[in-house]
Order: C-alpha cells, then sequence, then structure tokens
C-alpha cells in the first residue's frame, strides 16, 4: 500500500456525495467526508470488475439494479457478512437482560417461549444464542425454550445440523466456552456438542412467502439480522408484514446493526434499551 | 469555567436539499447538526442521542412530523426536547394539529433564515415565563 | 393459532371489527382482491389505527392497476398527514401505473396535491419523471411544489433540466433556499452530465 495521495479522477466530489445521498436513502448507512478513502476504494472497486466506463454508469447500474444485483454485492462490500459464533453479542445481552424478563412477566413458570433466527445460514447465530442462554441466563430452567434456525438455503442448513465449525467461527467466543462446548475434529475444525445442537430446530423457509412464514409462527422474539437490507422496497415491506405477523404482541423483532426500520417499515415500536435499538410488536401486556 | 457545547439539533425531513440547508445555516451559526429522513429515523437518533432542539417537518414517509411527535411525548427521555414544526400549510386545523402534537413552534415552508435563526435562539434559551 | 388457515377464511366485514388485530388479518386477507378495493378504501377512511392503515394499502398496492391508483390518490385530500403519506407512499409502488393519477394530481389547483405528486416520481425511472419534473420547474408557481421537484431532481435529474433549473434560479432569485437547492441540483446533474460525455 502506497502512502501517495491516490488518483481518483473517476470519483468526483459530486459523485461521492450523490453516491452517499442515495446509499443513505436506500440503506440507511451514512458515510461521512472522512470515510472517502473507505468508500472510494469500493467504489472503483466495483467499477473496473463490472466494466463500467465511469461513475456515471456505475451509478445507473446501481439504480436500476434488481434482486442479487450490483445493490447487494455493494452492500456486501461495506458490510461485514461472514458470520461466526458471538457476532453482535450485545443483543443476546440484551435477550437476557431485558427482553425476556418483559416476556415472562406474567407468565407461569414452564412456559414456551420461541425464538427464531432468519436468516440462520450454517447455524453461528441460532447456536450463539442457545449458548448464551445456557451461559448467562438464570431463568433457563424454569422455562422452556424452543429455538429455530430457518434459512432459504438447504445446504446451509444441512451444514449447520452437522455443526461442524472452523477456527475462524469461534474467535470471539470466550476461551472457555469454545472449550467446553466444541472438541477438536481435525486441523482446522471443532464439532459443537450434542447437547448444544438439539436446542435448535433447523427448517427451510422463503421470507418472501408470508403463508409459510405464518405456518412457523408466532414467536416471542426473532432475530433476523442482515437479511432485509438485501431486498427491494416492496419485498422488504412484505416480509416485515410477515415478520410482523410471526411475532407475539409484544414479541421483539431485533435487526443488524446497520439496519434499521427507517427504510423498511413502521409497524413496530422502537424500544431503546442500553445494548441498543430493538423493535417490538404493539399489544400484550404493557 | 468551561464554554458549554455548542446545541446539538435534529433535523428531520425527506427532502434532501431541505437538510442540507438547514444544515448550511445552522452550522453556520455554530450549531452541531444530525439529520434524519423521517419519523422512525428521527425518533431511532432522539432515543440514542441527546438533542436540545429538532426541527421536524409533517410530510414524511413511514412515519410523520405529528406521529414522530407523539412518540417524543410518549417516551421519558425524549418527552421535553423542543421542537420546530414546519410545514407547506398554513391552515388553522394544522397550527391546532402542531400544538395537539406537543410542537414548541411552527413555521410555514420555505423558512426564511433570519426566523429559522431566531425561532432556534429563542427555543434553545427560552426566557423565564 | 393457526394464522395460515385463518387469513383465508376472513372476509370484508371483519375490516370493521372492534378488535385492530381482526381488522389488520382482514385486511392482510384481502391482499390482491380487486373485488374488495372500495371496502379497503373505505376503511382507510375510517381506520384511525395506524398497522391497520398500513396493511390496507399493502392490499390495495397488490391488487394494482391504474384505476386503483386513482382511488388512493382520491386520499392525498385528507386532512390527516399520515393518511395523505400512506397514499404517497402507497402510490410510489404502484410503479408507472400510478402515472395517470399523477398527471391529474400535477393539473389540481391545490398545490399541496401537487407537490405530494411530484414526490411520487421518486420512484420512477429518469424517463417518466424527468418530463413531470420539467413541466414542473418551467410552469409551477408555487414555491415549495418547485421546491420538491428540485430535491427530487438532485436525486434522478438528467441535463434537459440544467436549462430549465437555471431559469426557476432567476425566478425564485430571492428566495436563498431555492437558490441554494437549485444550486445544489445542478451541481449534481453538472457532474454527471461530465463524465458522460
Amino acid at each position: 500500500m502506497t502512502t501517495r495521495h491516490l488518483e481518483r479522477p473517476d470519483i468526483s466530489e459530486f459523485d461521492y456525495h450523490r453516491f452517499c445521498e442515495y446509499f443513505y436513502r436506500r440503506t440507511g448507512i451514512a458515510f461521512g467526508e472522512s470515510k472517502r478513502y473507505y468508500v472510494d476504494k469500493r467504489l472503483l472497486e466495483r467499477m473496473a470488475k463490472t466494466g463500467v466506463k465511469n461513475f456515471d454508469q456505475y451509478f445507473s447500474k446501481l439504480r436500476h439494479s434488481g434482486p442479487h444485483g450490483e445493490l447487494e454485492r455493494l452492500i456486501n462490500l461495506f458490510t461485514i457478512n461472514e458470520t461466526y459464533f458471538y457476532r453482535e453479542a450485545h443483543q443476546f445481552d440484551c435477550l437476557v437482560n431485558n427482553l425476556l424478563p418483559e416476556l415472562i412477566a406474567g407468565r407461569p413458570r414452564g412456559a414456551r417461549l420461541r425464538i427464531w433466527s432468519l436468516p440462520c445460514s450454517t447455524g453461528e447465530e441460532p447456536y450463539s444464542i442457545a449458548l448464551y442462554l445456557m451461559e448467562n441466563w438464570k431463568q433457563l430452567e424454569d422455562y422452556e425454550i424452543e429455538l429455530i434456525g430457518s434459512d432459504i438455503n438447504t445446504a446451509a442448513l444441512e451444514a449447520a445440523r452437522a455443526g461442524i465449525y472452523e477456527t475462524r467461527a469461534l474467535q470471539r467466543l470466550p476461551r472457555d466456552i469454545a472449550q467446553r462446548y466444541f472438541s477438536p475434529r481435525g486441523e482446522n475444525a471443532f464439532q459443537l456438542a450434542d447437547a448444544v445442537r438439539q436446542c435448535v430446530h433447523f427448517t427451510q423457509v422463503n421470507a418472501a412467502d408470508p403463508y409459510a412464514m405464518a405456518k412457523l409462527g408466532p414467536f416471542d422474539v426473532i432475530f433476523c439480522r442482515n437479511m432485509l437490507i438485501y431486498f427491494n422496497d416492496r419485498s422488504r415491506a412484505q416480509t416485515c408484514e410477515s415478520l410482523y405477523d410471526c411475532l407475539r404482541e409484544g414479541g421483539f423483532l431485533c435487526l443488524g446493526h446497520s439496519e434499521s426500520m427507517s427504510r423498511m417499515s413502521s409497524l413496530f415500536t422502537i424500544r431503546s434499551f442500553p445494548q441498543g435499538l430493538i423493535y417490538q410488536k404493539p399489544g400484550g401486556t404493557p | 469555567m468551561n464554554t458549554p457545547k455548542p446545541a446539538r439539533i435534529l433535523i428531520v425531513d425527506d427532502a434532501t436539499v431541505v437538510r442540507l440547508y438547514y444544515r448550511h445555516l445552522l452550522e453556520r451559526d455554530g450549531y452541531r447538526v444530525d439529520e434524519a429522513l423521517n419519523g422512525i429515523e428521527g425518533l431511532e437518533k432522539a432515543l440514542r442521542i441527546s438533542y436540545d432542539l429538532c426541527i421536524v417537518d409533517v410530510n414524511m414517509p413511514l412515519m410523520d412530523g405529528y406521529a414522530f411527535l407523539q412518540a417524543l411525548r410518549r417516551d421519558p427521555s425524549t418527552r421535553n426536547l423542543p421542537t420546530l414544526v414546519t410545514t407547506t400549510q398554513a391552515h388553522k386545523q394544522d397550527i391546532a394539529a402542531a400544538r395537539k402534537a406537543g410542537a414548541t413552534a411552527y413555521l410555514v415552508k420555505p423558512v426564511p433564515a433570519d426566523l429559522l435563526a431566531n425561532h432556534v435562539a429563542a427555543l434553545l434559551n427560552p426566557l423565564p415565563v | 393459532m393457526d394464522t395460515a388457515l385463518t387469513l383465508r377464511d376472513l372476509s370484508p366485514d371483519h375490516l370493521g371489527s372492534a378488535d385492530s388485530a381482526m381488522r389488520w388479518r382482514a385486511a392482510r386477507a384481502l391482499s390482491g382482491e380487486a373485488a374488495a378495493t372500495a371496502q379497503l378504501l373505505s376503511r382507510l377512511r375510517l381506520e384511525g389505527d395506524r398497522n391497520v392503515r398500513t396493511a390496507l394499502f399493502s392490499s390495495l398496492v397488490a391488487i394494482g392497476g391504474t384505476r386503483t391508483a386513482a382511488l388512493v390518490a382520491s386520499l392525498l385530500r385528507s386532512d390527516d398527514p399520515g393518511l395523505r403519506n400512506g397514499a404517497i407512499e402507497a402510490l410510489k409502488q404502484f410503479h408507472t401505473a400510478a402515472a395517470p393519477a399523477v398527471d391529474a394530481l400535477l393539473a389540481e389547483e391545490d398545490s399541496d396535491l401537487r407537490l405530494l405528486a411530484i414526490e411520487v416520481t421518486r420512484a420512477w425511472p429518469g424517463r417518466l419523471a424527468v418530463p413531470r419534473l420539467l413541466q414542473v420547474i418551467e410552469h409551477d408557481p408555487n414555491v415549495n411544489v418547485c421546491a420538491a421537484a428540485v430535491d427530487v431532481a438532485t436525486e434522478l435529474g438528467t441535463p434537459e433540466l440544467l436549462g430549465a433549473l437555471l431559469r426557476l434560479r432567476r425566478r425564485f432569485a430571492g428566495e436563498p433556499f431555492m437558490v441554494f437547492a437549485i444550486d445544489i441540483a445542478r451541481g449534481r446533474i453538472r457532474a454527471a452530465d461530465g463524465h458522460g460525455r
């Protein structure tokens, strides 16, 4: 990496602002002047890959991209999407310290609480929830927790059921937890303990199908992180309606840290907790 | 004695050029400015950051200005945030609606720069009643 | 709770239920049901629950078509900003089917209707939006309607608007906000044009 000032003849000041305003309007992700190098680098990368002549062509391509098109690829570049255990664990902390206490208030011991991870990909998220609850929720024995992991990708679901992960996926786990719940399998692989694997039920679902979604509900908590941001306006609105249908009144919805309902739907109430913003379906016990 | 930090103002308006214009005026006057493009984003920001004043437009997608004001009033952490409502309509029912929703003041768009400055200064430094 | 069955069993009568959760389900069940258009619309005029309103709009969008768009556009005359803005967002989702309704609104005497109509064009491709923006920028007497067009132009304006924007700038030379806004719009469009050559 050279320290001399890199020439960027293709992205002018105006282009940068035009892109930022579009991206902000579309995703809620805001870049300031300080992110100039970071943003330009990725834009130029995509411009080169898509073979466009100039920024204007690229911008047009972006604005007209359909599902799984250029906008999705660009969002991928700007958001960290690799999945690993205890990713955004502050939300699990919120679950244990704020969401569950509210949900169990007024419910008898032994009541069933249903938690959904969608998309669950290769299982890191629902298994993380299981681990976190086992390690941190003192009332785990008093209630019946049902954990469901869903994805459209059946290969990912198969991998999730198998519960074998590379070292990279465990890097955010506290050492003692990794040691207690994983056993080595070969050079770079770890097997998740059966006791944890049995906690999660995996099932395929297409988030764009409201009837399929409704069949799996109702849930008390839904983790829907880094899925909606990729949808177009109409699909996002529809999926939010499905998620709303799948939640019990008073149930909670957690989005990814760079996502916001402000670009999606007004159906949910906004709750501010020390760990961040969580969305809630209105109704239920106040 | 420390110099007090400049007041922090939240602009809630779905028009980019309006947000940029107010930012231009307010930053010139030394205020710190944040933006939101509808009531939901405004509420999310107001719940996490302590603002001294909010300038909010009525017509916005997903959560309009009045719904935003009602949401502010419902939450103890934002209940007392002074709000300046802007709208293109100047009918009596809009003024009444703004007052009912808890707005502190009301301006008709396009807002002249000096009027904005005066209202902002007055709302940030309310005279004792 | 068998939500999937419930969705299919509800009738328009349930739109008037005292229970908002029931009204929500009824509105959702009628998604795409063209025969229920009139009921969905009349319920919208009465509905106080914001979420039920969202479901009603959603179901009308699923029905689609220029006739439905025109009916949704009629809600723009409401005194309730939530209903007006919900109608705008719904109209955006009608895409080009909303064009006749938008054009009718742009011919209205009430400047607020024209302003709201321009907002809908933000969802259109440039080739459809630009002629409407041009019409407003060239001829509309109201500063706020023009400002709305300028804002949409910053996003999807093309070089054919440059001359008109300059004339608009002269027309509202005494309005600093308009001068500021137009300069931004022209800057954005010029930057794009420079690369296009």
